[in-house]
């Protein structure tokens, strides 16, 4: 037990520590009577684990998904003073009334994208992240060869289309559920989306047949 | 070899405490703290209900614009000008010249941290005043400019939903499309 070879090993087992160069093994056995110190200099590790548990189970405490995931850095939400109810969206989709202050929690539905002119990105509308258009980057406003003469210049002409094939699909997948088809659509704008655009997108959802528009915002901390 | 009482079993002589090695179950628990990291969305996100617009919607007359609640009598139309706000309600308007500060929109901008920026505290005055007299009424109608951006729209609803005391102001927001008067 001690000799010195026996503490840095033959490579069969673990690692025990390196022995104390130039300690004679005479000193050793005159720690009154305690075990050789090559055994015991190992780092102890048992702290480190209990802290990275620790750390562990505060990030599964805080750990929170969201429905709608923003991954385009080209689109920053406005920032809302709206902060829903905790519950309220699950009493939502159980067919309650929706919250009397229009705040309600992120649901996942029809998504129409647009984004704004960041990091030298032309601005785009996207319906369930499929591009469907680019907008002018000079004037930041759809190109009229994109919209409906008949609409007055209100109804964009491919995010209609796009819109009524999301309808079907969500129409067929309302019909299995036994619900009918609820109509919302979540508006995911940049923040600097010029006023025009955005009511030229409102009307066409609601030409389209999504008339449940909801604005998604960042909630304050 | 001979069975021995199970107190007796750790404390033979020569036997080295069994040491467990941790290293690989620490490994896995950054393994997963880094995957949580990675998985945890930070920004938080809320929804906003509104109503839709209607297009060619009226500005002085509000003939055009129809609130979601065919009942309301109140028609408050906010409308947000590149210069500020006016606000108008069953066919007339309330805007500088109403106040003797002609060409002036009701509510100018103001100088906040160097830039002009819109009076939203003093617009949720207003809707306040508003609402006094108008206790039912939660409907509201935005109409603005069309270069106006989203984020005032938001920063707007956020002033018109709830007074600083937590009462509801006028939460239901239709918008009118893109005509301001």
């Amino acid at each position: 037990m001690s000799d010195t070879n026996e503490s840095i090993g033959d490579g069969t087992k673990p690692f025990a520590g390196w022995a104390k160069a130039g300690a004679p093994a005479k000193r050793r056995k005159s720690v009154r009577g305690r075990r050789p110190l090559e055994h015991t200099t190992m780092i102890s590790i048992t702290s480190l684990t209990d802290m990275v548990t620790v750390l562990l189970v505060y990030l599964l405490k805080t750990f929170a998904t969201s429905p709608i995931e923003i991954k385009d850095p080209s689109l920053e939400l406005p920032r809302s003073i709206c902060n829903p109810a905790p519950g309220s969206g699950a009493k939502e989709r159980e067919g309650g009334p929706p919250p009397r202050d229009g705040c309600g929690e992120i649901q996942e539905t029809t998504i129409v994208m647009v984004t704004g002119p960041k990091k030298g990105r032309t601005p785009r509308i996207a319906v369930n992240s499929d591009a469907i258009l680019e907008m002018d980057a000079a004037t930041y406003r759809i190109p009229e060869q994109f919209k409906d003469p008949a609409s007055g210049g209100w109804v964009i002409t491919p995010l209609r289309d796009s819109l009524k094939r999301a309808k079907e699909i969500k129409e067929i997948s309302a019909l299995r559920d036994g619900k009918p088809f609820d109509g919302k659509v979540v508006i995911l704008a940049d923040k600097d989306t010029p006023y025009r655009v955005l009511s030229e997108v409102l009307v066409t959802c609601g030409e389209s047949g999504f008339a449940d528009f909801r604005f998604a915002v960042i909630k304050p901390e | 070899m001979a069975k021995r009482k199970p107190s007796e079993r750790s404390h033979g002589a020569g036997e080295e405490p069994l040491d467990l090695d941790v290293t690989p179950f620490l490994n896995i628990l950054f393994m997963l703290i880094l995957s949580i990291l990675a998985m945890t969305s930070w920004t938080q996100l809320a929804m906003l209900n509104v109503a839709a617009p209607q297009i060619g919607g009226g500005a002085g007359d509000g003939g055009g614009v129809a609130p979601p609640d065919a009942a309301s009598a109140l028609n408050l139309t906010v409308f947000i000008l590149k210069d500020g706000f006016n606000v108008g309600a069953s066919g007339a308007t309330l805007d500088g010249n109403s106040e003797n500060r002609t060409g002036e929109p009701l509510i100018p901008m103001i100088v906040r941290n160097g830039k002009p920026d819109y009076d939203y505290k003093k617009l949720q005055e207003r809707l306040i005043e508003i609402k006094k007299s108008f206790i039912d009424e939660e409907s509201m109608i935005v109409s603005a400019d069309g270069a106006v951006p989203y984020d005032v729209v938001i920063k707007v609803m956020d002033a018109a939903r709830r007074s600083p005391d937590g009462r509801l102001l006028f939460p239901a927001v239709a918008f009118a499309a893109g005509v301001v008067g």
